[in-house]
Order: structure tokens, then C-alpha cells, then sequence
């Protein structure tokens, strides 16, 4: 059974649908990465499915199955039990998510004692562990946050989302904020980190590449909705809406012989103004007619999905 | 040279910090030298604390640079002359901000912000300063002019508020502009818009950029020349294409290694996570304490940039004129 089943979820601020009818699910293990550019929902689906949304948004339909069970008519007090142990957050900056007046253990042991109480001993051992798992000396367990640097910090919220083993864990843009080479270190940090504790995980961020190499699938949003998803391996090789081959030619191979600033041109269209019609045609040069008059359903078969009328037309047209 | 605008020689920052009731001296800039030509356009390439931008603000003269050494030439004289025309260093060297929607004021329209320096500048009003606007806008192609002109920057997107604030850098007729990470806050889909104009205004206006970034491949995609810096020094320098493709100092090949490659998965094994690590020393190679190749030397002598090939420099031991090839790689 998946572990994070969405189905059809919609969510909102007053009237603007910033989420639009989203299915997805997860399996054990599994790494699913969300990608898209500023604006085209990817924190707000975040957000929604660990019950995080703060009014004015709010979820207007759908369902967020965990384990089978329905997370959207929990109340907050349901939701404390699983929050942390079987639901973990990463914000964008670790940095602002530490408490600034506690040492780095005090956080830690604050989190055990609430969800898992433990003795102080054992406490001290784990929190030990964890900041090995991160790399960081556990001798910056007694620092306070003022004294790490953002990557460090950044690791210290990554160990304390995973101190008490959980299930799933969100990482919204957890590496936008900081240098290349630390982003990289992060990156395999958690492929390390996924191999040994196996949990799921929804890894949102703008950066394909990345996304691209930490996820076992991809999943593409464009103005609220998921216009494709596959298996990473496949989206690389073989896109099939035409925004994700236009962001992946935004991405040059920084070595190649000759190289070139490729964008898309255009904006995403305004979400408070949505007209029939596939969001992406205004930008999207092989659109047709159809395009411009009729929203394209969101096809799904086994772990993939696509929203473009173009598919299936290219075989008949390569026929 | 008539053709150099810009020509740093031997700068160094020092800043001073007190830890424990002591003075400690923190170099930001050490020993920097780099020559922009005219309409060239040069990358400055590091991560977080290696100076970049306290280069800029040393240029463009928020800060000034360690009194006793090195020298910042803009066209031909020194920068402490400049200091006592300062209103026209400034309208020769504009800047343009990493992040645009802090760099404009929420209150003001499009036409206040460009309209500025033309007044302060330029001393136009009226119909003059109307048409110059106009003319500018057109430049950064935010058109159609007069409905851009009057909108605020809340009713413009991320990529429309940084032509602006190219626009307003535009708006003296500048002879350099600085512009720190200009594209790194926006979407990957509209990061080559703004490229394409920066390379455009560069032929067209003649104007010459120092790009700032910690991003190689923008850096490539724009700039003539890239300089890497690292902890303050240069580690190496010279023709965008050639430092990329052919980079020789460790540290330039570790933040090529640090860019994703989906397209070679292989290349993420070889990348070691204990060059992450840093020690702070001030003897010898700044890079040595994270380089996979350090050798005994490296902790004796800080290399100086030298000379490797036509077009690049290196600073690094393993390049000394002695062996001219890397020593053990």
C-alpha cells in the first residue's frame, strides 16, 4: 500500500486556486521530487498535504490518504500524534527554523520529550547519533544556532525532522538557500540518509537538477497542476509535455563546446484569472487550437501522468 | 591601456573583529588584481564569504579598501581621486541588486525610479526627462513603454522588476555596472531573458558589467572573463570558455563537480564529502585544508596566479613553473 495517496486535491486562497485537482501517491521508500517555478504551487500542495496551510488557505476538496487514512477532516490534536513521528517537515532555511535562544540539543531534546519521551541519557545518546548522521561533530550539540553556518544548520534541521524515525518528510526547497558545493553535500547526505532509514519523502524545490538527482520520480507543476510525471530516469530521456522539455533545455551542460542561455519566454499565466485551456500554450510552441479551448485532462497509468492533448497525436502523426 | 576601465591591483579588505577582548584581523579581500576591459563583461565566481562582494562594494565605493596596499584604477585614476568627485564616480558605476523586489520601492512607479537619476544626473525635466524614460524602458524592452512606465512594482513579475532596476542603473548613461548575482533569485525560464539583455546592452550601450555570481554556468554563458575567488583570493582566472572547460585549480573543478549532472550520474560518486571541511590557517594555500591534492608545500607557500597556457591564470602549486603540469592528479 502507498504511503501518500492524494487524490484530487484542490486547495485555495479565497478565490484563487493556487492547487488544482493534484493526484499523487508515494511509495515506501520512495523519493518524489516536485518541481516548478515561482508561484505554480508547489509549496501550497506541500503544505496541504502535511496539514501546514495557513488561512486564508485552505483545502476545498480532496482527500490526503497517509497509510489509508484521510488527513483532511483530522483535528489539530489528531494530527499532534503524527506530526514528527510519522510526518517530518524541511523548511527552506533551517536557519530560521531553529529556535535562536536554545542550544541545538535543547531543540532536539524538545522534540523527544513532547512526541517519545526518553531518559536523559538515551536522549543525549541519540542526539549524538543524529548530528554523526548530518556530519556535523556532536560537540556543536551544546552551540547555539548563531554559531553554525547556514549549511550546518540547514543539516541540523534535517536531523531533527528524521530524530524520531518517521514515515514521510516533506523538504520544501531545503537546499535553495545555500552554496553549490554545500547543496551538493546535502544531496547526498540524504540519498545516504533514505538508504538507511528508508522513509518517503516529497522533495519540492525549483531547481530540476537537483530534484533530478535526488528523486526517484518527478512530478511537474505548472500553474497549480501536475502537467507530467514519471520515473526520473524516463523524464530525462524522454519528456513528454512540452513545458518540461523547455525546463530542461533551460539547464546546459556547463562544459559543452558551445553554449547558450536558453529560457522560456513568457509569463506563467495570472492563477486569479483562469481561462479554459491548457495553462502552458500561450508559452508552449507546438500548441494547436485545441490547446487554446479545452483544458487537458491529467492522465495517469501506473506511476506516470500527463495533462497535454499533443500526447497520443505524435504517434498517430510518427504513424 | 586605453582600453582597461577597470583595473584592481594588489587589493586587499581587512576587517576587524573583536573575539574574547582581542583584535583579530579578518581578510575579506587579499591581494586581488584583475583588469575589465571596455564592453567586456567579468565574472566574479565563489561561494558565500569569498569576497565576491566585498569587491563589489569596494568598486563601487561603499567600502574602502586597506589604505596601505594596492590600488582600484577606474579609467586611469585612482579611486581615492574619485572620492572627491564621488557624484560622477556614481554616474559612471551603477549596480544592480541580487534581489529585485527589495531593490525598488513599493510606493513609487516604474517611471519615479527610472526618472531619478535623470534628474540627479542629467539635471532633465519635463518632456525631456518623459522621452529619455521612454527611450530606456524601450531599451530593456519593457514595453508597451507607457503602460510599464506607470505600473508599480507589485503589478510586475520577478523578471520585469529586474529590467527595471537595470533600467534605473541604465538611466545615467553608466560606463560599468556591478551587478551582484542580478539573476539568481529569478526562474531558471527567465534567467536567459535577462542574460540576453545584459549581453545585449553590453554591445549596444557599450557598457561594461562585473557580474557577480556563484553560479558557473551563468558565468559562462555571459562574461569574457571569469575570475574564481576563494576566502578572498584569486585561485584563478582567464577566458570564460577556457577556465570552465579546462579548469586547473582544485577549487575550480569542485564547483563544477558541485553542479547537478543529471545527464551523468556517475560523476556523483566521485564527489567527496570531506571537502566540505574547513579549517581556517592563514599560512600557505587558502584551499589546502579542503584540497584533494594538498602536498606538504602547500602549507609552507601560498602560490601566487601565475601564467598557465595563453588564456588563464592559476594560482596553485601544482601548476608551479617548475613542473607546468599538475604534480600528482
Amino acid at each position: 500500500m502507498a504511503v501518500l495517496d492524494v487524490k484530487h486535491l484542490t486547495v485555495g486562497y479565497g478565490k484563487v486556486q493556487a492547487v488544482r485537482d493534484v493526484n499523487l501517491s508515494l511509495e515506501k521508500g520512495e523519493i518524489l521530487g516536485i518541481v516548478g517555478e515561482s508561484g505554480s504551487g508547489k509549496s501550497t500542495l506541500g503544505s496541504a498535504i502535511t496539514k501546514l496551510l495557513r488561512p486564508p488557505g485552505k483545502i476545498l476538496s480532496g482527500e490526503i490518504r497517509f497509510e489509508g487514512e484521510d488527513l483532511v477532516p483530522l483535528t489539530e490534536k489528531q494530527l499532534r500524534h503524527k506530526r514528527w513521528t510519522d510526518i517530518s517537515v524541511v523548511m527552506q532555511s533551517g536557519m530560521n527554523a531553529l529556535n535562536p535562544v536554545a542550544t541545538i540539543r535543547r531543540q532536539f531534546e524538545d522534540v523527544i520529550l513532547v512526541h517519545q519521551p526518553m531518559g536523559k541519557a538515551k536522549m543525549a545518546e541519540r542526539v549524538d547519533e543524529m548530528l554523526q548522521l548530518v556530519n556535523i561533530d556532536p560537540v556543536y550539540a551544546d552551540h547555539y544556532p548563531h554559531e553554525l553556518s547556514g549549511g550546518m544548520k540547514q543539516r541540523v534541521s534535517i536531523a531533527l525532522a528524521l530524530v524520531l524515525d518517521p514515515k514521510l518528510i516533506l523538504f520544501d526547497e531545503p537546499t535553495t538557500a545555500l552554496d553549490v558545493v554545500v547543496q551538493r553535500f546535502i544531496v547526498q547526505n540524504l540519498k545516504m540518509l533514505r538508504r538507511r532509514y528508508n522513509f518517503s519523502a516529497l522533495f519540492i524545490s525549483h531547481d530540476l537538477g537537483t530534484v533530478l538527482e535526488i528523486a526517484d520520480r518527478v512530478a511537474v507543476m505548472y500553474a497549480g497542476q501536475i502537467v507530467e510525471m514519471q520515473t526520473t530516469r524516463n523524464l530525462l530521456r524522454h519528456p513528454k509535455h512540452p513545458y518540461t522539455e523547455a525546463l530542461l533545455r533551460c539547464f546546459p551542460d556547463p562544459r559543452a563546446e558551445i553554449i547558450e542561455a536558453v529560457g522560456i519566454p513568457g509569463t506563467p499565466p495570472d492563477l486569479a484569472d483562469i481561462t479554459p485551456g491548457c495553462p502552458f500554450a500561450p508559452r508552449c510552441t507546438r500548441s494547436i487550437s485545441t490547446c487554446f479551448s479545452e483544458t487537458p485532462a491529467y492522465v495517469m497509468e501506473k506511476d506516470t501522468g500527463l495533462a497535454c492533448h499533443l500526447a497520443g497525436r505524435e504517434a498517430e502523426v510518427q504513424a | 591601456m586605453a582600453d582597461v576601465i577597470l583595473s584592481l591591483s594588489q587589493v586587499n579588505k581587512t576587517y576587524v573583529t573583536r573575539k574574547n577582548g582581542r583584535n583579530r584581523n579578518v581578510w575579506a579581500v587579499r591581494n586581488v588584481s584583475f583588469d575589465l576591459k571596455r564592453q567586456h563583461i567579468v565574472a566574479l565566481v565563489g561561494e558565500s564569504g569569498s569576497g565576491k562582494s566585498t569587491i563589489a562594494k569596494l568598486i563601487t565605493g561603499v567600502e574602502r579598501s586597506d589604505a596601505k596596499s594596492g590600488s582600484i584604477l577606474f579609467e586611469q585614476k585612482p579611486l581615492a581621486e574619485w572620492r572627491r568627485h564621488m557624484r560622477e564616480y556614481r554616474r559612471h558605476v551603477q549596480m544592480v541588486f541580487q534581489d529585485p523586489y527589495a531593490a525598488l520601492n513599493p510606493l513609487n512607479p516604474v517611471n519615479y525610479a527610472v526618472g531619478r537619476p535623470l534628474t540627479n544626473y542629467k539635471k532633465l525635466r519635463g518632456q525631456a526627462r518623459e522621452q529619455e524614460i521612454e527611450q530606456i524602458l524601450q531599451q530593456v524592452h519593457l514595453t508597451p513603454v507607457r503602460e510599464f512606465a506607470n505600473k508599480l512594482p507589485f503589478e510586475l513579475s520577478g523578471g520585469q522588476l529586474q529590467r527595471v532596476v537595470i533600467a534605473r542603473a541604465l538611466a545615467s548613461s553608466p560606463k560599468l555596472i556591478v551587478a551582484d548575482e542580478p539573476v539568481s533569485m529569478l526562474d531558471v525560464s527567465i534567467r536567459a531573458e535577462v542574460i540576453g539583455l545584459i549581453d545585449e546592452l553590453r554591445t549596444q550601450a557599450g557598457v561594461s558589467f562585473l557580474y557577480i555570481t556563484h553560479d558557473l554556468i551563468s558565468a559562462r554563458l555571459l562574461a569574457d572573463e571569469i575570475v574564481v575567488l576563494y576566502r578572498g583570493t584569486v585561485v584563478e582566472s582567464g577566458d570564460a570558455k577556457t577556465v570552465v572547460r579546462e579548469a586547473l585549480h582544485p577549487y575550480t573543478q569542485l564547483l563544477l563537480q558541485a553542479i547537478p549532472n543529471p545527464w551523468a550520474p556517475e560523476q556523483d560518486e566521485n564527489f567527496d564529502m570531506s571537502l566540505l571541511e574547513r579549517t581556517g590557517d592563514d599560512t600557505g594555500c587558502v584551499f589546502r585544508s579542503r584540497c584533494p591534492h594538498a602536498m606538504e608545500a602547500c602549507a609552507k607557500t601560498a602560490p601566487t596566479l601565475q601564467p598557465h597556457g595563453e588564456k588563464q591564470q592559476v594560482a596553485c602549486l601544482l601548476y608551479s613553473a617548475e613542473s607546468r603540469e599538475p604534480v600528482n592528479s
